[in-house]
Order: structure tokens, then sequence, then C-alpha cells
């Protein structure tokens, strides 16, 4: 799995986007949703790369296994491409090993017709203390997102004790 | 006013007749459920949880939400106008939805033909401080209350839930052939009732920006007359209440009540009787419902349930002896019980879109059978939260259950009888933490309330009778806060003398994510929401202060409000602080290392105990705010204290502490003459990742979960584990048990609540 956030300097932004999306495509078979381009062309798919890191580590730099002893946040990205122009709404929800969900959330955005069809989010999940790292919820995670009810994406992520 | 359909017809004329029929029209073919009920602010039903606005792109600072008007316009690009309708439900708190029709009455028509467009709105609001650029409380910087949506004017799901067109032609409200503009919202308010947040609808012109003529103007629920105001026709099923479970030897009993229609409703299907599923230590999956129109038969298995009653007599009890399988002493089983009407739709939600059901909040219950009558319990009741929340549930005895969640929202449980009080409130974040219930007899509000703070860094105070939002305020007025600990309130009426001051103080502390020094305490306005200080680490005199997981407490023998906290991971700055509670001011902090349990006094106020996430307990002198001696510790060794010591008084000279690390549960003696520790009882009592303890002095019993499915009884005296209630000894999802929350104890029914990783709360008497 391959970020586009904390990538160094000389990466190529729109490779590593187009390997994320592809490998997310394979490993989710979440990205198939279809919406109409704005001059009404062909139709786009909206995706979405999701990554993660914990705040309290230095530049934040995304990874997908994390020490429940340790983290402080588990901090959220998403980063949004395809979307037609318009309103829309990104859920997110952090599911639980056990299947239930940590926290679902909502944000909304536009996208404007002369922008770039991109969109990015920003989701803290507070962790540190909190009953979550004292009852253990250690095991896979995942992070899944929607847009406007329609699910995208799915990120896994490892939690060890 | 709350009527129904035909109640409108015979009483109102033709002009409703007219709705009514749109509303027929555009329902969905399969509508034979039980109940037809309309929603609509009225004399008798004031709609307090509602709210309705006009976001007004040129004046997009305005809050309208007193108008009795909602105007939604295409003009150009800065003076399009939208509006934003929300209703409260509270009418129907128990109920599996059918379907669901929005209508709004027209006060002034378009100039051209119009095309409205509702979606669901995804953000929250208030109807005082809703604008354009903002969703409440223009006061406070626009940074912390604007919509997530770039150039502000809702935020809301891009998925068109329903649309509706207004002539030339139409007709204002009131009139004999007044114009019903309906809109089939059916899905949205199906979420509400499935674990979604309700912030309501969001209208607007499906072709904004063209134009002058394209406005209409709507009534808000603050028309003058009333019968204009927006309206939300709900088809349902109500579900059974009262359910009850009587474990014997091989069996199990089930009583329950009938539902009764709804005062005002119109009947569409007369109730005709019940259909139940059971599953054998695992709750019936939430999925598991019967299709609308059948009738699955005895002994059918629907989902992970097999039916083993199918009543068409309206039966209030059944007996279960063993049918469609036979009951083993000592398994829990689990009842998910489903009213029924003629033509067999259930108390589910169907949908027109799947054609297949959905469970919303179903009737459930879980009884044990055993030889003897020793062996045999049962849960009071059981709910549905939709939340892996494990924090203790907020209690008033004997009257209301509250369990906040991680999918923002707080569920209102009668404690008697676990039915929702009402729908449940939506916030704008999650809630971690227990937050504090005060009871209308003590608080300066003069009425029940909590105090809620969620992890978007909002603290909210709301009415616990109605489910009413009092207040909601941001503290900090960054949007880099989360709350993670509950709040601790100084009651003003228990000060002495009462009174002074004449609120009732909220404190808390921020959790600022990776920020180690700069957090803050805050004492809040309990009947306002205004901030009357804070007090903010590593500013002026004040030491550094990292992330605060806990509750504060309130010293009224000393004056003072404790706070712990985290400390950098080190012992270089305070993670204990002592603070005046009319200003602020540190009075005291002790360098103890991270603690995020909250700090537990003494039955008579003497002693401070607090547990640090060493695993290391501190007797604290409340005078001085440092422990009594060198030795006025115990290490337990068993990793992070969780939750809170639980403290009781013993014989002297002993307090007795009973904490939770990491693999068990402990308890220690202090000597409050010698002022030691030392261990009370043999060994610790081992319970898989323990929850906080709970316990009282006189009870005899500790009270704690564990992540293996069980409420562990252990008695104080000897530390032995006497008695294990099952909770759920599978989720049902990867063959795990249920990981069990802190338990809350209610003394005047004798009752122990939890909440579960099963999305579910619990009740049990206890001792068990």
């Amino acid at each position: 799995m391959r970020f586009i956030w904390g990538e160094g300097p000389g990466g190529s932004k729109r490779g590593l986007l187009a390997g994320s999306i592809l490998v997310l495509c394979f490993a989710s078979m979440s990205c198939a949703m279809q919406s109409s381009s704005a001059d009404g062309g062909s139709p786009v798919s909206p995706t979405a790369v999701i990554s993660l890191c914990d705040d309290a580590v230095a530049g934040c730099p995304p990874t997908t296994s994390f020490s429940l002893s340790t983290i402080r946040d588990l901090v959220i990205k998403v980063d949004w491409y395809g979307v037609s122009p318009g309103n829309h709404a990104q859920e997110l929800k952090v599911i639980l090993p056990q299947g239930g969900a940590l926290e679902a959330s909502q944000t909304g955005f536009l996208v404007n017709p002369a922008g770039g069809n991109e969109f990015s989010s920003l989701r803290k999940v507070p962790l540190a203390g909190t009953w979550v790292t004292q009852r253990e919820e250690i095991g896979i995670w995942s992070v899944q997102v929607s847009l406007d009810g329609a699910p995208i994406a799915t990120q896994t992520v490892d939690m060890t004790r | 006013m709350i009527h129904s359909a035909g109640q409108n017809r015979l009483h109102l004329g033709r002009q409703f007749l007219v709705g009514l029929l749109v509303i027929l029209i555009a329902a969905p073919p399969l509508l034979y459920a039980e109940e037809q009920f309309t929603i609509q602010k009225s004399a008798s039903n004031t709609q307090l949880r509602a709210a309705d606005a006009t976001l007004d792109h040129g004046n997009p600072n305005t809050a309208d939400g007193a108008l009795p008007t909602l105007t939604i316009a295409t003009s150009n690009a800065s003076k399009n106008e939208r509006a934003v309708v929300q209703f409260d439900t509270s009418a129907l708190p128990n109920v599996g939805v059918k379907a669901a029709n929005m209508i709004l009455y027209i006060q002034t028509r378009p100039g051209r033909n119009r095309t409205y467009q509702t979606h669901a709105v995804t953000s929250f609001y208030t109807e005082s401080g809703v604008t354009w650029n903002s969703r409440f409380s223009t006061s406070t910087p626009a940074s912390s209350t604007a919509w997530t949506t770039s150039g502000g004017g809702g935020d809301f799901n891009g998925t068109v839930t329903a649309s509706a067109t207004v002539a030339t032609n139409s007709v204002a409200c009131p009139a004999a052939n007044q114009t019903a503009v309906t809109f089939n919202i059916t899905a949205d308010v199906q979420n509400w009732y499935n674990g979604g947040t309700n912030y309501g609808e969001e209208i607007i012109d499906s072709n904004e920006t063209t134009g002058a003529g394209g406005t209409t103007v709507f009534y808000s629920k603050e028309a003058t007359n009333l019968t204009c105001a927006p309206a939300l026709v709900v088809t349902y099923v109500q579900n059974v209440t009262k359910l009850a479970a009587a474990p014997g030897n091989g069996t199990v009993k089930l009583t329950w009540t009938n539902p009764t229609p709804i005062t005002g409703a119109t009947v569409l299907q007369p109730y005709q009787g019940t259909i139940i599923l059971r599953r054998t230590n695992v709750p019936v999956d939430k999925s598991s419902v019967p299709a609308d129109g059948s009738d699955p038969g005895l002994c059918a298995t629907v989902g992970s349930g097999v039916v083993v009653f199918d009543d068409k007599t309206s039966a209030t009890s059944f007996t279960d002896n063993g049918v469609c399988g036979a009951l083993t002493n000592g398994d829990t089983y689990f009842y998910k019980v489903f009213e029924r009407d003629n033509a067999n739709n259930y108390s589910s939600q169907y949908s027109t879109a799947t054609g297949v059901s959905s469970s919303a909040y179903t009737a459930e219950i879980a009884a044990t059978p055993a030889a003897t009558a020793a062996g045999q319990y049962f849960s009071n009741w059981v709910d549905a939260t939709y939340s892996n929340d494990l924090g203790a549930p907020s209690l008033f005895p004997n009257d209301i259950i509250v369990v906040g969640t991680g999918t923002d929202l707080l569920f209102g449980i009668s404690a008697a009888t676990g039915a929702r009080i009402y729908p449940p409130v939506s916030l704008s974040g999650p809630v971690n933490s227990r937050s504090p219930i005060i009871d209308s007899a003590d608080s300066a509000l003069g009425e029940d309330v909590i105090y809620a703070a969620d992890n978007d860094g909002l603290v909210y105070a709301v009415a616990t009778a109605t489910g009413q939002i009092l207040w909601v305020v941001n503290p900090t007025t960054t949007t880099g806060n989360s709350f993670t600990g509950g709040g601790g309130v100084r009651v003003t009426s228990l000060l002495s003398p009462p009174g002074n001051p004449a609120y009732d103080l909220l404190v808390l502390g921020t959790n600022l994510g990776a920020n180690t020094t700069g957090n803050q305490i805050i004492g809040i306005n309990g009947t306002t929401g205004a901030v009357v200080w804070t007090t903010t680490g590593n500013s002026g005199s004040i030491p550094k202060m990292d992330i605060i997981n806990s509750t504060p407490l309130i010293d009224y023998k000393n004056n003072a409000i404790w706070v712990t906290s985290r400390s950098a991971g080190g012992t270089s700055q305070p993670s204990l602080w002592k603070l005046n509670p009319t200003t602020g001011a540190v009075l005291a902090t002790a360098d103890l290392g991270d603690t995020d349990s909250s700090p537990t006094f003494s039955d008579n106020g003497s002693i401070l105990f607090l547990g640090t996430n060493a695993g290391t307990i501190y007797a604290i002198n409340p005078a001085t705010g440092q422990p009594f001696s060198s030795s006025s510790n115990f290490a337990s060794g068993d990793g992070p204290v969780i939750g809170y010591p639980a403290v009781t008084t013993s014989t002297y000279p002993y307090d007795i502490v009973v904490f939770s690390g990491a693999t068990a549960v402990h308890a220690v003696k202090f000597n409050y003459v010698t002022n030691t520790f030392s261990t009370a009882w043999a060994s610790p009592v081992t319970v898989s990742v323990p929850s906080a303890p709970v316990t009282y002095t006189g009870l005899g019993k500790v009270y704690v979960g564990g992540n293996d499915g069980l409420i562990h009884e252990i008695d104080l005296a000897t530390g032995t584990d006497d008695f294990d209630v099952i909770i759920n000894l599978d989720n049902g999802l990867n063959n795990e048990p249920a990981f069990v929350g802190n338990p809350s104890l209610d003394l005047s029914l004798m009752r122990v609540y939890v909440s579960t990783n099963d999305q579910r709360a619990y009740s049990f008497n206890f001792p068990f």
C-alpha cells in the first residue's frame, strides 16, 4: 500500500495516486460507482485513497499498523478523486474487529465544476486513554468510506497490543 | 397538534383530503402497516426538538430560524436560498417505519414552475444559529461552527432523497384546495430509526442560479396558522412493550404488552399477534427479521433466529418449553419479538427499494434456565444502541439511563422497562465517557439535565425528559479539541450556603491530540453554557498540561476541583491538578505520571485515591494535593488503572480500594493512621481485560465487566468470583465473547446496567 500523503521530495504524486487507487480497487472491489462528468460527457468513477497515521509520531507518517499502548490519535485522511460537481457527503466508519462501529462521521463538501473533482478530508479519532485502548480492541480494524451512501473504499488497520 | 390524516379529513375539510390523496398516491405499493400518524407542530405537540430555517446566501450570516416562513429561491450565484427542516419524532419512539412523507405548505407561489429536491442533512446545527455560513452560534468564531462544505449553504448527502414540483398555479395555505408539496423521505426517516443521526432535510431548487422569479415561500413551524406548518406523515408498526423473561427448569416464559394505537393515529390494519425468534447464547442478528407480507411458520429459520412462537391471537405470553429444540439449563437464550398486523407486516422497517426488511428498534430479552432457582437469571431488558461504546451508562435511579455512543447519539432509556423514552438525540460527534445527570430537585436549571461533551469539542445540556438540547457551545472555540473524558458538575444547591453562584458549574478537561502542554480545564455555566473560566497549561505560571481523559472530581469539603491528566509520558510535569472552583486558579499539582483514570474520594472525603497508567494507586492528602507520605502508594504491576478506583469504608482504620488493571481486579487496604497500603485479597481476581469495578460501602460485592462476555460478581471480603452473568458469549461475528463495559448501579431498582460491544445495553438485577 502506498500513500500520496507524506511522500518525500521527487515522488510522482499522480503516479503514486494511480497505484494507490488500483490497489484499493483490487483490495476492496469498491471503486465502481459511476457519475457523470460536469459536461455530461463520459462518466467518471469517484475513487478514494485512505491514509492513516498517529499524530504523536513526528510528521504523522502513513502506516497501517499501530500499537494501542502507544497510539495517541488515529488520524484518517481521505483523498477523493473523480467526484462529480455538486454537493456530496462522505461517510466514514471505523469498524472494530468484532464488527461494530467505533464511530461514524459524515462530512459535507462541494465540488465546483471548475475544480479538479478532488477533495480531502481529515478526521482525528482520539484513542489514548479511552476505553478502546484500555479494553484492548486489538486485531484488524477497517476504515470504510462512502460517498452519498455508496461504499467506495476500505482500508484495514492492524492494531496490536 | 398530533393528529392523524383521517382526523384531518374529518375536521378540516377538503383541502386536507387533497393532501391525503397526494400522500396515498405517492406511497409505496405495499402499504398495509398498522398506523399512520402526522407529526406537526400544535398546541399539544410543541415540537421541542424540531428546527427549520432558511439559509440565505444573500444574507449569509443572518439566522432566520425564528421566522414564520421558509424560502427556497433560485436567483443568481450569491442570492440562492435553501431551507432546512428537522422534525421532532418523539411521539413515535418505538416503531418500525414503513413510509414517511414530508409535506410543506405554500405561503407565496413561484413565478415559474419549480422542482425542489430534498437531501438528508449530514451535520449538526441549531435552529437559533443556523445560517448560510454557520451551523450554530454565530457568536463564536466561524471556524468552529461553519458548515464543512466550502462556501456554506449546508452539508447534505449528494443523493436526492425525493423531489416535488411547485407550479405557478399552486394554491397557498390555508385554502380548501391548498397545495401540499409532498416529499417521500421514507429512506431517510428509516435511517433515523436505524442508528443514523437525524439532522433533518435540506430542500433546494433543482436548478439554482437561474434568474429571478424562481422563489417559493413556505410556512415554517413558527407560522401563525399551525395547520400550515411542515408536517411529517409516518406509517409504522409499533413494537411490543414491557417484554420480560422468567427462566425455569428447562423453560423460559416471556410476557409482554401488545401495542394500542397511538392517540390521534389512523389505524390502517389491526394488530394481530407476535412472532418470536430465538437464538442460543448470542443475540439474534439485527438483520434477522421476517419479510413483510409473509408468515415464515413455526420452527422456520429467519436469519440467525428460529421462529419459536407464531401467534395470530394477540397473546401476551409464551412459555418456551423447548419448542423447535430443547432448552439446555445453563445456556442463555435470546429472544427477539416482532409485533405483526393482519397483513403480516412486522415491527421492522421495510425498504421499498430493495424489498428487504431491516430491524430498527425491536424488543429483545434474554434468560438463562437452570435446574434450581439459584442458577436462573434473566435480563430486565435489552436495548439496541448501534454502537460499541463501553463507557458506563449515565443514570438517574429508577428513572432514566442515558447511553452516549460513538455514532453521535444519546439514547434515553427507561430504567424500569428498557423502552426508548424518545428517539435518540443527534449530537455532532461521538461521546466516549459517562455524562453527568443532575435531577430537577438539585439542578439550577430546574429540570433533569445531562451534560454531554463530544469528540467534536462541543458541550451540550440536554433535558433528559424530552431529549431537547437546551444549549450547545464550543468552549475552546477551536476545531482541534476532542472531549474524551466526562464532565464534573459542582451543584450550587449542594454548596454551603447554597446558591452562590446561582448556576451549576460544569468542569471539563480537553484532549488536544498531540499537544502535551497546552490543554485546558474549563468551567462552564450550566444554565447558559457560558465559559466562566479557563485554565490553560503552559501559560503564565500554570505548568504544562497534557491531555485529559478523566472526569473532574468536585470537592465540596475542601472547596476544590480535582483533575487528572497525562504528563507527557514522564513525571516532570503535573498529572494531578487541584483548582479553585470560582476562578480556576491552580491551587496545587502533583507529578505522579500519566493518569487516565478519574480520582475518587473516601466516603468521608478525607482521602483522595487515584490510579496511574503505571498501575500505581496513590492516597492523596486533599489539603496539600500530595501523597500523605512516600509510602502512600501501591504498585500493582498490572498495567494502567482502568476507569477509576472504587472506594469503600472498612473497619477502623481502613478504607478498601478496588481497582482494575490489564488482567485482574485488585483490592488493597489503606490504613489512614499509618498512611500505608496492604493487599486486601489473597490474590487478585483474574478477569479477561476487566472494566472499571463498581461497588459501595455496605454492598459487599464488586461488579466488573470482562472481555469474556460476562458481568462478574466478586465478594468484597474474600475476593471470590461468586457468580457470573452471561451477557453474550459470542458476538455473532467472529465467535468471540462480547466486551462488557463499565457497569452502573441503580440502588433504587437494585439493577446493574452495562453497554457492550454487541451494540446493546443490558439491565440485570443484583445481587446475582
